[in-house]
């Protein structure tokens, strides 16, 4: 998951998700739809586009690490998946996984065994073939390599052993549901063996069997990705060659797309999208998203051990005037740490503001006369900063005075996982379909409750759980009672779930993120 | 500041005697009393949010409009201006004393203190003004955090160095004439004869760089805080206050030009006081 | 005294002050609180890692032993490394230090543009009302914030009129042109007023000098008097001027290249600071005084040439 950084997604489907439980576990034969040629899929050359050509597309920040095994940021992700491929992938429908390097796959009846059917013929970048050693060999790195952020995600996986030339198995001590949903994630990403056991640095030039190779890097500038003629989904990627530059200033993204100076602009502010929309000659792609916006408070500090204050807080922010006044209405107030997604619980009351509610909550507290703190918000971001301002003078109603601070994001990140930090402004995307991840960062203690100090051995039991349980009902169930626990115990000022917003020009086709929010670049086109 | 440059603004009128003088502290004057009686000018808040009159071009009610968070332009405008006019003169005003004082010591014994004073002077010069700021304020940020604190200390510490430039040049004229010679056969203290008779004859032009110095420092600080590395919001200040318009500049140009605006009224206010100054010297002459 | 030993003993000047500067520059980033071996190490800083480099860096050694490392490094063009992205900040410096040389030398091509007719006009018309309008105009350069001033031209170019882009450098020379055209005009507009009175004042003084009113008598036609005398007098001014003032436009490019998204040294300077990139503050601080240096340096030796009327004997 990534956690800080924006990301887009649509969510809205979210009924549909519910079906789609199946994605992440149940046994039997694993969908086989192969996509091995681009025409028969979604990427059908629209009506006066062509293939080739340059897509530019602003973004606001630039990777942290182009090794698959490291970042958590969007900016990462979003490049990476471009550039590496996966065992499977989340489908464009937001609630299944579909075939990667593995053409096909099946799950034991016991939920403990995974056997995967690879690909042939695919070639990494550099020319070699993609072996089911260099499948090996990359699982086994995201799961111990030091370098790891995301080994807890495979810790459950007990053997990784070749068949034979062409099937890997996997398997898992207890049933392991989401299994097929980490798989797809970038952190399992499948590099070249042989480069990797010689210390490659796969940060400084990325080697993978992507649809995209990398080409460049100007730090601070823009990152250029061309063509990988040898992609395995034959007539794919269209373009020829993809430059990402980075532009920080929201606005001037927004500016840029206008003036015809990029293809896509990412993250454009919610203040324009009305007036975006009305334009004839872009295009508005404000899509539901994975993602969950809050405000941290750090529990082992005083005053916000006290779980009185935790409620007066969220009590005390009014979620539907943010939405009004910095997402222009483009938003739905969270009413759990889960995004709308699997398992989201829509019926959930989270907080309604309540000023009087709050400020009775307030007497009760340990600080009936109010307090001081700071909120950590990234220094740049407008977003943040207007949130900021709000929060403080709603929060200021109930006698809690807030300074705002502006870090540099990664000094903001350093603050926040040292829990050095009263209040921080954060939020998670899901990079998988399954609700795993998200549960594991955002109400497991082993990330320390995303860096809240919140530490309940009830909701990490129930998270183990919920990872074993193969029944769909029980499993909804299992994480209906994680978020009531973690909205009632409050480590989190909920906020708002937000749409994507990314906008392109007309003459980009077939851009369409997904609920995970990193979008499928090799089924872009550029009409004429 | 980095190099003593001044510009004149309108050549001297014989006729009018002293009216860019006059014209420039009735400008900065104007700008004194909107801060100082913004409370009691404007009916509105500078911080507090009043989001259903978000975005309103200027208009009766709100005479320069509201930005985002629907709080009144001119309202937060001059309770900018307390700040940066605060700014100004501080920043201005405590490296002009160090400076002073260093110039004139350098040029009056000479020596090693002259020798080290005008090597620091030198090499401050070489770095670009703001970079130097920029630095020392990345550097100061870890130790007495990040903003207004560490711009002031930054400034004091390179400031000065104009002022040392300017008066040692100065001092090296005044202390060859007569009179300081006649103070010697007096038996006058060097603190004396220094800063009782031969700063009053030397400190004027530095008092006419400092007024183009006050300019400088407010353009400093606002672009710094335009930066988002000074004041931060939702404190009003004039560079701030530009900053946060940016994202709104097509639905609402007001909110980034009025600062800016602001900045240009107060500027030539310190200038025409600077060139009022100027020409009360070179009459004097 | 002949040229070549001018330009040594111009030279020799040169070596306290930059001793001084590695001097400055060295124990400013040495204050800074935290262990350069643990921000280089970010996540990998084992206490052995970060014992380890502390020693190659050469950490434990005596502040004086430090320094001395620090200028063998530094003459061997070694800057050290980034903490953000693990690579060498000279590698850096290089990538970023075309913009901001193409921007820099545009923006004095586009100041003296700008301020020698003005100057002309307004010594010409002295005291009149074009004179008066030129004196408001520099004003104006002089006290508006150049990011207010990029903003505005933005704002008209970019945004209303769409006929400039708005922001960027662009992949060929004649991109660089149109690229970088507002953001050298932002810089120009507050370069000019300092360059435009000076002139006024030596066109002025120009015109009533004698051998001026000896062409003019003579009946060589006014504008060829201004072109054959005017113009080559001021134009050493103007250098003189503009080599003082390069610093001031170095600090001015840090602004502009930062609202104009310029990837060259200003815009990394402030990167570098928000992210708290240490070894490229210094790298860009140094890099950005040697600018200054040899650019006051070229301006001298120019001006030599230029004008023999110089003594370069004192």
């Amino acid at each position: 998951m990534k956690l800080w950084t924006l990301d887009r997604r649509p969510a809205a489907v979210l009924l549909a998700v519910l079906v789609g439980l199946v994605a992440g576990c149940s046994g039997g034969a694993g969908s086989g739809n192969s996509p091995g040629d681009a025409s028969s899929k979604a990427g059908q050359a629209t009506a006066g586009a062509k293939p080739g050509g340059v897509l530019t597309m602003a973004r606001p920040r630039e990777p942290d690490s182009l090794d698959p095994i490291v970042p958590t940021d969007n900016e990462s992700i979003y490049t990476m998946l471009l550039i590496y491929d996966q065992l499977v992938r989340v489908a464009k429908d937001g609630k299944s996984v579909e075939a990667g390097l593995a053409e096909t796959w099946e799950t034991s009846q016991d939920g403990k065994t995974f056997t995967f059917h690879l690909r042939q013929g695919v070639k990494f970048h550099n020319g070699d073939p993609v072996t089911v050693d260099d499948v090996i060999y990359s699982l086994n790195r995201v799961k111990s390599d030091k370098k790891s952020g995301w080994a807890d995600m495979y810790a459950d996986i007990d053997t990784i052993v070749a068949k034979d030339a062409a099937t890997l198995v996997i398997t898992t001590k207890r049933p392991y549901v989401p299994m097929l949903a980490n798989l797809s994630m970038f952190a399992a990403s499948i590099v070249p063996k042989k480069l990797g056991e010689s210390g490659y640095d796969f940060n400084a030039k990325p080697v993978g069997s992507g649809p995209f190779v990398f080409d460049h890097w100007s730090k601070g500038t823009e990152i250029v990705l061309k063509k990988n003629p040898d992609y395995w989904q034959k007539g794919l990627p269209y373009l020829d060659e993809v430059r990402f530059l980075l532009v920080a200033e929201d606005n001037t993204r927004n500016l840029k797309l206008q003036a015809g100076e990029v293809d896509i602009a990412a993250d454009v502010p919610f203040s324009s999208i009305a007036e975006l929309k009305s334009n004839p000659d872009v295009t508005v792609k404000a899509e539901p998203l994975m993602r969950v916006d809050f405000i941290t408070m750090n529990t082992t500090r005083k005053p916000f051990d006290d779980v009185k204050i935790r409620q007066a807080v969220n009590y005390a922010v009014d979620k539907d005037a943010l939405i009004q006044a910095v997402l222009f209405g483009n938003g739905k107030p969270a009413n759990t740490f889960l995004p709308p997604m699997l398992y989201h619980d829509d019926a959930a009351p989270g907080y309604k503001n309540d000023v009087a509610k709050a400020k009775e909550l307030m007497t009760q507290s340990s600080q009936p006369n109010g307090f001081k703190t700071t909120l950590n918000i990234a220094s740049g971001d407008s977003l943040q900063n207007q949130v900021a301002i709000i929060v403080k003078e709603q929060l200021a109603k109930i006698g809690i005075d807030v300074t705002i601070q502006q870090l540099e994001s990664g000094v903001k990140r350093k603050a926040f996982r040292d829990l050095n930090y009263d209040l921080s402004y954060q939020l998670m995307t899901s990079d998988v379909i399954d609700p795993d991840e998200l549960t594991m960062f955002g109400g497991a203690s082993a990330t320390r409750t995303f860096w809240t100090g919140y530490n309940n051995p009830k909701v990490d039991q129930l998270a183990k759980d919920g990872q074993a349980e193969t029944d769909p009902a029980k499993r909804a169930q299992i994480y209906k009672e994680i978020q009531k626990i973690l909205s009632d115990d409050a480590p989190y000022i909920y906020l708002y779930y937000v749409p994507a917003a990314n906008v392109t020009s007309k003459r980009v086709q077939n851009f369409t993120p997904l609920l995970t929010g990193n979008y499928r670049l090799e089924e872009v086109q550029l009409s004429k | 500041m980095q190099t003593p440059q001044r510009i004149r603004v309108f050549p001297r009128l014989r006729i009018s005697g002293q009216w860019n003088l006059y014209a420039g502290l009735a400008v900065v004057g104007m700008m004194l009393f909107l801060s100082l009686l913004a409370p009691w000018i404007s009916p509105y808040d500078p911080v507090q949010n009043a989001l259903s009159v978000a975005l309103k071009a200027p208009s009766a009610a709100h005479w320069l409009g509201t930005d985002n968070f629907g709080r009144d332009i001119f309202t937060r405008v001059i309770y900018a201006a307390r700040l940066d006019l605060q700014i100004g003169l501080i920043a201005a005003a405590v490296p002009m004393v160090i400076g002073v004082a260093l110039g004139a010591l350098a040029g009056y014994f000479g020596g090693w203190l002259d020798v080290i004073v005008m090597r620091i002077v030198d090499v401050t010069v070489s770095i670009p003004f703001l970079v130097l700021i920029l630095s020392l304020m990345a550097i100061l940020s870890q130790r007495v955090g990040s903003g207004l604190s560490s711009m002031y200390i930054a400034v004091f510490l390179a400031g000065w160095t104009a002022y040392a430039r300017i008066i040692r040049a100065e001092v090296l004229v005044q202390k060859q004439q007569e009179y300081v010679l006649a103070c010697k056969v007096l038996g006058y203290g060097h603190a004396r004869i220094i800063f009782r008779h031969i700063l009053r004859n030397a400190i004027t032009p530095a008092i006419v760089f400092a007024m183009s110095d006050i300019v400088m420092c407010i353009l400093l600080a606002s672009s710094l805080s335009f930066l988002g590395l000074g004041v931060k919001p939702p404190t009003p200040e004039w560079g701030a206050m530009a900053a946060e318009g940016r994202n709104f500049m097509l639905q609402a140009w007001w909110i980034t030009t009025m600062p800016g605006l602001a900045i240009g009224v107060t500027g030539l206010g310190f200038s025409l006081i600077g060139d009022g100054l100027a020409d009360r010297i070179d009459q004097g002459d | 005294m002949d040229y070549t030993s001018y330009l040594g003993k111009r030279l020799a000047q040169l070596v306290p002050v930059l001793l001084g500067l590695t001097v400055v520059v060295f124990l400013m980033i040495h204050s800074i609180p935290g262990n350069t071996a643990d921000a280089l190490l970010g996540d990998k800083g084992t206490p052995e890692n970060v014992a380890r480099l502390t020693q190659q860096l050469g950490l434990d050694r005596p502040l004086p032993v430090q320094y001395l490392y620090f200028v063998k490094n530094l003459v061997s063009g070694d800057l050290g490394q980034s903490y953000r992205y693990g690579q060498p900040v000279q590698a850096l410096l290089a990538a970023r230090l075309g913009p901001t040389l193409f921007l820099t030398l545009y923006a004095v091509g586009l100041s003296v543009l700008i301020s020698l007719p003005l100057s002309i006009l307004a010594a010409v018309r002295q005291n009149r009302w074009p004179d008066l309008a030129v004196r408001t105009l520099s004003l104006g350069g002089f006290v508006m914030p150049s990011y207010w001033v990029a903003l505005m031209l933005m704002l008209l170019f970019s945004i209303k009129l769409r006929i400039l882009p708005l922001s960027g450098y662009g992949r060929s020379i004649p991109d660089h042109f149109r690229y970088l055209l507002l953001p050298a005009f932002t810089i120009a507009v507050a370069q000019a007023p300092v360059l435009i009175r000076p002139l006024r004042a030596k066109i002025l003084a120009t015109l009533r000098a004698d051998f001026v009113m000896t062409a003019w008598a003579k009946g060589v036609p006014a504008s060829r008097v201004m072109l054959a005398h005017v113009l080559r007098n001021s134009l050493i001014s103007t250098i003189t001027i503009l080599g003082v003032n390069i610093g001031w436009m170095l600090g001015g490019a840090v602004i502009v290249e930062t609202v104009f998204s310029v990837p060259g040294l200003g815009s990394l300077l402030i990167e570098a600071i928000t992210k708290r990139d240490y070894p490229v503050v210094q790298g860009l601080t140094l890099c950005m005084a040697a600018m200054v240096m040899c650019m006051n340096l070229i301006t001298d030796l120019v001006y030599t040439v230029l004008d023999p009327r110089v003594d370069y004997g004192k």
